[in-house]
């Protein structure tokens, strides 16, 4: 076993690839600071993501960790009056389509695992599932690890229903 | 005098009066007690489209007047002038041309004696240039009225929410603090742990919601401050990379000044997040004597500014236009696809930061 940075990254290449997505990324929440960043990512057309700080419940991945439910997009475009600062990450990957997963730790979402298109596509049953079950091995290996960072420290005190 | 002369005179006068019927520039019209027009100057030919030929004895003058303005109507047929009840002796009052164009002018009517056949004559006078102008004005003072009470609504919900509920959230948190010193339970003091980092959370969120609204900085430090943090906020919301270049005295302006440039800017900004898919922006503040520049340049993907409505409403470069417009300030768009786009905006200001040729009535 590698490191747990390099093995995040491997299963995102390798997920992407499984997928036939563009895009895959992990977003994580830290307690201490209160935010969410996208910290590992795979496809990623510019370095954006990694500037990207998301409050608490905002974007994408802030939405995801507070329902603590699957968001899948088909076709997203930026419509004139919604507020852009919801969806980030979509503006600067550029995409059109995607699955936001949540990730959990001890039964509390810690991330979101998300996987996209740039192109509008409608995702099938077993995609979405094969996105599902990444993100509960991705939480498991996370949580094996637990003491080796500092990103395993819960933020929100969300209990996946 | 004799006899001769007096009707030379008589014949000098009517013709004098006659050359003043046709060459006079307010349209005149005739009407008849049956309201058909009987007579009618070039002037009148002119401003209704309709030839003397095809309107007189032929269309009743109603077909014509539209009606009058009163003060709950446009234009309405109560109080008729030609009724004889209208109380004052000219009035505004909206005509339809010949082509079915309604324009606005001037009117004033007067009945003749009976023994003189008793006819209406109605003088017109072309206003709808002024009424244009006086749109424009009234128009110009609403949005300025809204700009105005908007921004004042945010400055007071921000400070409302950055002392009112972020103080008490503060209060709640230090005692928060000094409870969870004390002996106690460790399951207590873990859960108080979780209250404590919820309401520090809280307490983020509403003071970002607080600057989000409207910082206090550009109050209390000035526009640039505000902007420069505005930047980096922006940077962190969008990973998009950001520079501001500032150029020439560094000082304060007017609030109205300040704020209109701020808003602008953050308009622009979010544009630029939104629709032209770029990793840096660059802005650049330039202050001279007469006048400030604000240039908001990405790299983005540009667009055909002929064809803008094509995304978005074109409602947000709608309100960046209003708002340097009352300042008497001017904002440029160029851009073309694949080429980034530049917005620039000029206020012309005085030496004391303040905008020039705005009339304290259309301005805050």
């Amino acid at each position: 076993m590698g490191s747990l940075k390099g093995d995040i990254e491997v299963s995102l290449a390798e997920l992407r690839r499984l997928t036939s997505t563009d895009f895959a990324a992990l977003a994580w929440s830290n307690q201490n600071e209160y935010i969410i960043r996208w910290k590992y990512a795979s496809g990623n057309r510019n370095e954006r993501y990694k500037r990207i700080v998301l409050r608490p419940e905002k974007g994408i991945a802030g939405k995801v960790m507070r329902s603590g439910r699957p968001m899948i997009l088909d076709s997203f475009s930026p419509k004139s009056g919604d507020d852009p600062r919801e969806y980030p990450i979509l503006l600067a990957e550029g995409l059109k389509s995607i699955i936001g997963m949540p990730v959990s730790i001890n039964q509390r979402v810690m991330g979101v695992l998300l996987v996209g298109c740039r192109y509008i596509r409608s995702f099938e049953d077993e995609v979405i599932e094969l996105v599902a079950s990444v993100a509960e091995q991705l939480g498991s290996m996370i949580q094996q690890r637990k003491d080796e960072g500092d990103v395993f420290f819960p933020l929100f005190p969300i209990i996946r229903k | 005098m004799s006899r001769m002369e007096n009707m030379e005179a008589a014949q000098n006068t009517s013709f004098l009066l006659q050359s003043i019927f046709s060459h006079v520039t307010d349209a005149i019209l005739i009407v008849d007690k049956q309201g058909y027009v009987m007579e009618l100057n070039p002037a009148a030919e002119k401003m209704t489209g309709w030839s003397k030929n095809e309107l007189i004895g032929i269309v009743p003058f109603c077909e014509i007047c539209v009606g009058m303005a009163t003060v709950t109507n446009e234009f309405s047929c109560v109080n008729c002038f030609a009724s004889g009840n209208c109380p004052f002796p000219s009035f505004e009052m909206k005509i339809r041309r010949r082509d079915g164009k309604e324009i606005h002018v001037a009117a004033s009517s007067t009945r003749l004696p009976e023994d003189q056949s008793g006819a209406l004559v109605i003088i017109l006078r072309d206003m709808s240039e002024q009424y244009y102008l006086e749109q424009q004005r009234f128009r110009m003072l609403m949005t300025n009225y809204v700009i105005h009470a908007q921004e004042e609504e945010r400055k007071r919900v921000s400070r409302e929410l950055h002392d009112g509920i972020g103080q008490a959230l503060y209060s709640i948190l230090v005692g928060l603090k000094v409870v969870n010193q004390l002996q106690l339970d460790r399951n207590v003091g873990d859960h108080l742990l979780d209250v404590q980092q919820m309401t520090a959370r809280a307490l983020e969120e509403v003071k970002s919601m607080a600057v989000e609204l409207r910082p206090s900085a550009l109050d209390d430090l000035g526009l640039l401050p505000a902007i420069r943090s505005y930047m980096k906020r922006y940077e962190q919301t969008f990973g998009i990379e950001t520079i501001l270049e500032v150029t020439g005295e560094k000082r304060r302006y007017s609030p109205s000044i300040e704020t209109a440039l701020y808003r602008i800017c953050q308009e622009a900004m979010t544009n630029a997040a939104k629709y032209a898919d770029t990793d840096k922006i660059l802005v650049e503040f330039n202050s001279t004597k007469t006048k400030l520049k604000l240039t908001i340049l990405d790299y983005g993907c540009g667009f055909d500014p002929s064809s803008i409505n094509i995304r978005g409403t074109g409602l947000g470069l709608y309100g960046m236009r209003e708002r340097a417009s009352l300042l008497r300030g001017e904002v440029n768009i160029s851009s073309s696809p694949g080429d980034g786009t530049k917005i620039e905006v000029i206020i012309p200001i005085n030496e004391k930061g303040e905008p020039i040729h705005v009339d304290s009535g259309t301005c805050c």
